[in-house]
């Protein structure tokens, strides 16, 4: 004898098409032995019927896919922000956060050693500059260029008219000078302190050279 | 009284032209005296006290392809001179045929004089940046002026001025900045 709660139970699930194959014929078996119960789940079934012609149990989403995407966004978004509050520590903390990476130190050493070298071995060196040139004898052509080769600036002087093969080049060693304002006069001496030629001015500031002060 | 007159003339000329023989003389005696302090004021003072600015080295060099009779050794200067004007003159062998080491003082013209048929004159404009000094240049030949160059001279870094041709090569000038002065320097 079943307890109406078990009848219940039973009804329920085969309303609901629960039951396996065998649970449902057993079931349909028993009801048609008890007409009372057929009766009930006659009404049963009537009345889940008509709910279910008037009830709307699922509802069409009008632009599914756009809420769908718009949710995805959401929650991608979501995961995103968490991830950034648990790798970016706020404020000051977050500049100086690098500096507790392992590679920090060595990274620094490393830029530190390269500035050196950039700006230790790769810094021009300094070179003699021509800043401008003037020839008063308009046949010459001054120009000038540094030679890296050479490293010296070379000033190239063309249209000089060549000095002629039999004058000789009058040629001194010169180890110190003295010179004198008010006579506008320089002396040169030699490493031996003896006068090898006194140089002045004349009316018209051209050089003049006294004593001979050959040695070539 | 044509002669009173006259005498009374002529002292009166004589008058007036000795007190003008007196002026001229006192304006030749005033300029006379007072020269020296003239002199004095327009001169500059001394090099010796005045700012030195560094110290160059020239050099007049015959660069050929004949080989000199005489090989000197290179110049305590410059040791690889020749190596370096190789490097700019298409020439095999380069003979240092005079030298000068001339210090440089500011306000006051310097001539470098390795040979008085090539030298040049140099004037300071002050120090440069990184050591150097600001040169005004002449390069003569002789009684004349070849060229006139504004030039920042720094140091280790050698002026080559390619002169005139003689014989089977040419003559080329050499100045380099051998030391800049602290004392000398500008702002």
């Amino acid at each position: 004898m079943k307890t109406p709660e078990q009848q219940n139970e039973k009804l329920t699930r085969w309303l609901d098409g629960a039951m396996n194959d065998a649970e449902r014929a057993a079931f349909e078996t028993e009801m048609a032995d008890n007409p009372v119960l057929r009766a009930e789940a006659d009404d049963l079934q009537q009345l889940g019927g008509l709910l279910r012609s008037h009830v709307v149990t699922e509802k069409t989403m009008p632009h599914a896919d756009f809420f769908n995407s718009q949710i995805q966004e959401r929650i991608a978004e979501l995961h995103r922000s968490e991830a950034r509050a648990k790798s970016q520590p706020s404020g000051a903390a977050a500049w100086l956060d690098w500096l507790r990476k392992p590679w920090a130190i060595a990274a620094a050493t490393a830029m530190v050693a390269f500035g050196f070298f950039l700006t230790h071995f790769t810094e021009d060196k300094p070179q003699t500059i021509v800043l401008g040139l003037y020839t008063p004898n308009p046949s010459v052509r001054a120009t000038s260029y540094h030679s890296s080769e050479a490293d010296a600036t070379v000033l190239m002087l063309d249209g000089l008219d060549p000095i002629p093969e039999n004058k000789d080049i009058t040629a001194i060693n010169v180890d110190h000078s003295e010179t004198d304002p008010q006579l506008a006069a320089t002396t040169l001496y030699d490493a031996d302190g003896k006068i090898l030629l006194v140089m002045a001015l004349d009316s018209r500031n051209q050089p003049l050279f006294l004593g001979k002060g050959i040695i070539q | 009284m044509i002669g009173g007159a006259h005498s009374s003339n002529l002292s009166k000329r004589s008058a007036h032209c000795s007190a003008g023989i007196c002026r001229q003389l006192f304006a030749i005696i005033l300029v006379f005296c007072a020269s020296p302090l003239i002199a004095q004021n327009i001169a500059p003072a001394s090099p010796a006290s005045a700012a030195k600015d560094g110290v160059v080295w020239g050099a007049l060099v015959y660069a050929s392809d004949k080989q000199p009779a005489e090989k000197a050794a290179p110049p305590a200067e410059f040791p690889k001179l020749s190596e370096r004007l190789a490097k700019a003159f298409p020439y095999k062998h380069f003979q240092v045929l005079g030298q000068h080491s001339q210090d440089i003082f500011r306000e006051y013209e310097s001539w470098v004089v390795p040979s008085k048929d090539l030298f040049v004159k140099l004037d300071s404009k002050g120090a440069a940046k990184n050591g150097g000094i600001k040169l005004n240049i002449q390069f003569w030949q002789g009684q004349q002026v070849l060229v006139k160059s504004d030039t920042e001279l720094q140091p280790n870094s050698p002026l080559f001025i390619a002169g005139p041709k003689w014989r089977d090569g040419r003559l080329v000038f050499v100045l380099v900045l051998k030391k800049v002065e602290q004392s000398g320097k500008g702002p």
